[in-house]
């Protein structure tokens, strides 16, 4: 397990002494946790698990690829992941299934104890086809009660399927490698300093200039706060009271847009309610994750997410949707469609959900909240 | 934009003076990397063929993010890491065509292929995307985006509906 542990960012002070351990406490311990963060990454390969028919799943984990603070273990709680440090954590999962008919869907979630309270909740939900499908999800989770394993806040890959009977998961180990798949990933602390510019780490002054509180307090302690405490959002769509009007083709311009009513987190306050933006709060690239759950109508075929974007480095600043691809639907279901893409924006630009959706009838479908497959958005800083 | 590699852990050992050079080598190179993390970002804006039933290697036309130089284009296409560590690489396969069935795949090093998604369209352009973290040896592995469609289709070649590689560094 990592010795090192995010240190209290400290305040420089003019006549502090500059001292090597008071450097090794703030600098070494950041770089050394941020080098190596918490992060669980397995699979499950050696045993094919039943799914019982529309019924949520833990999914076992039998082979661990990554896990350097030691959370997992396999067989014994085999399908949890228990977090060994605080901090938000970026959960992402895929589950194959193996069934090559066409009844039904399949459908990755994540089950998460945060700080107590247990909770499931669910990615994409596709149908089932002849080449077997595979369903995404990703979720953020605060993990609070930590460092224990057995106990306290945990993660688990959920799985789901309705094909009418018990199914199983797919371990494909040859041709193309086809199994279920969970990572845990810390990503930033559960509290700090938000609102922070973008670190612009200068050279270190040459004499005769002399190394100021002010050249400290910018330059070790405010760029502690910032990466370890970097801008994240999930918010989610709960009222389930809307509705997404059929459309006859998937917009080239700005599709449908759809607004949030809860916060999860968001540490730069940057999405606003009333226009349903989030503004990027500095400049980078930022993993964004975008899921629309709608309940079809009786002549439902087709759904999409998207992600429209305000930005001069997307459609010639024209304000357009990155759709995540059409997934068909049938009648009365609900399903959830995904978009993922890691996007670079400056300060300032927006983004907001869309959904799409085909009915054959031009009915309305519902766009869903606290159901099983809601709607809702993701946003993390990668990098500058 | 300064270029960092991944750090080692700094030492600051006591006793000793450092000069300028040394606490930009400790605090601004560090703090550096992890300010501008390796990234990688690619799409395809050519309505590339995908013959039925096959895997095809996606030829991505449009470097939108490479600052640590690791693209390979014909015939290769593929992006090599600059550094060891952990990379998360999130994959994304749009099609055209409508009522197939359409799979997005990761595959290191010519040898590994890894299934991140996979699902039917409808009569509308349909598409997939799915992410895996993996180790990568850095100047030696590699990372291709695999496309395949149960019939014979083509990658979206409309804006907002491009296929993606995208790949970041994650842990040493």
């Amino acid at each position: 397990v990592p010795a090192y542990e995010l240190p209290e960012p400290a305040n420089w002070i003019t006549g502090d002494l500059i001292s090597a351990p008071a450097l090794r406490q703030q600098v070494s311990n950041t770089v050394g946790f941020l080098t190596g963060v918490p992060m669980f990454v397995g699979t499950q390969q050696t045993t094919s698990q039943a799914l019982t028919n529309a019924t949520g799943t833990a999914v076992t984990i039998d082979t661990e690829y990554w896990d350097n603070y030691n959370g997992h273990l396999v067989g014994t709680d085999g399908n949890t992941y228990y977090a060994m440090v605080a901090g938000w954590y970026m959960v992402e999962s895929h589950v194959p299934l193996s069934y090559s008919g066409t009844t039904g869907t399949v459908s990755a979630g994540m089950t998460a104890n945060s700080n107590g309270t247990v909770a499931t909740g669910w990615g994409q939900r596709v149908n089932n086809c002849a080449a077997e499908s595979v369903a995404v999800s990703v979720h953020l989770t605060e993990m609070v009660n930590v460092g224990t394993f057995g106990s306290g806040d945990y993660i688990q890959a959920y799985a789901y399927q309705n094909e009418g009977a018990t199914q199983d998961l797919r371990n494909y180990l040859t041709g193309p490698i086809s199994v279920p798949y969970l990572k845990a990933k810390w990503i930033c602390a559960n509290t700090g300093q938000a609102n922070l510019a973008l670190p612009t780490n200068p050279n270190w002054p040459s004499p005769p200039t002399y190394i100021t509180s002010a050249f400290l307090n910018t330059n070790i302690q405010q760029t502690i706060q910032f990466l370890a405490y970097p801008p994240i959002l999930e918010w989610h769509y709960n009222a389930g009271s809307a509705n997404l009007a059929s459309q006859t083709t998937l917009p080239t311009g700005a599709g449908t847009l759809l607004g949030f009513d809860t916060e999860i987190v968001d540490n730069y306050g940057a999405y606003n309610t009333g226009t349903h933006l989030w503004t990027a709060p500095v400049a980078g690239t930022y993993y964004c994750y975008g899921q629309v759950g709608i309940t079809t109508g009786a002549g439902g075929q087709a759904m999409a997410a998207g992600l429209t974007v305000t930005s001069s480095n997307y459609f010639g600043g024209t304000t357009a949707t990155i759709w995540g691809g059409c997934q068909s639907t049938a009648a009365s279901t609900n399903y959830a469609a995904i978009v993922r893409r890691k996007l670079r924006f400056n300060a300032g630009d927006t983004v907001n959900l869309a959904g799409f959706q085909h009915d054959s009838g031009a009915a309305s479908a519902v766009v869903e909240g606290t159901t099983s497959w809601g709607t809702r958005m993701i946003i993390v800083w990668v990098s500058a | 934009m300064a270029l960092y590699p991944p750090p080692a852990v700094p030492q600051f050992p006591a006793g000793y003076a450092p000069q300028p050079s040394d606490m930009d080598g400790w605090i601004q190179s560090t703090f550096g990397f992890l300010t501008n993390n390796i990234i990688f970002r690619a799409e395809q804006h050519t309505a590339q063929a995908l013959t039925a039933g096959t895997n095809t290697v996606i030829q991505y036309n449009t470097i939108l993010e490479d600052p640590f130089s690791g693209w390979t284009g014909a015939a290769d296409y593929w992006w090599t890491a600059p550094y060891s560590g952990w990379y998360e690489i999130t994959a994304t396969v749009e099609v055209s065509t409508s009522s197939v069935s359409v799979s997005s795949m990761i595959e290191i090093t010519g040898n590994i292929t890894y299934e991140v998604a996979l699902l039917p369209t409808p009569a509308f352009p349909g598409g997939c995307s799915g992410s895996y973290t993996v180790y990568l040896a850095g100047g030696s592995d590699y990372v291709q985006g695999i496309a395949y469609s149960s019939g014979t289709a083509t990658l979206n070649s409309t804006a907002g509906r491009y296929s993606a590689l995208e790949i970041s560094f994650v842990s040493e």
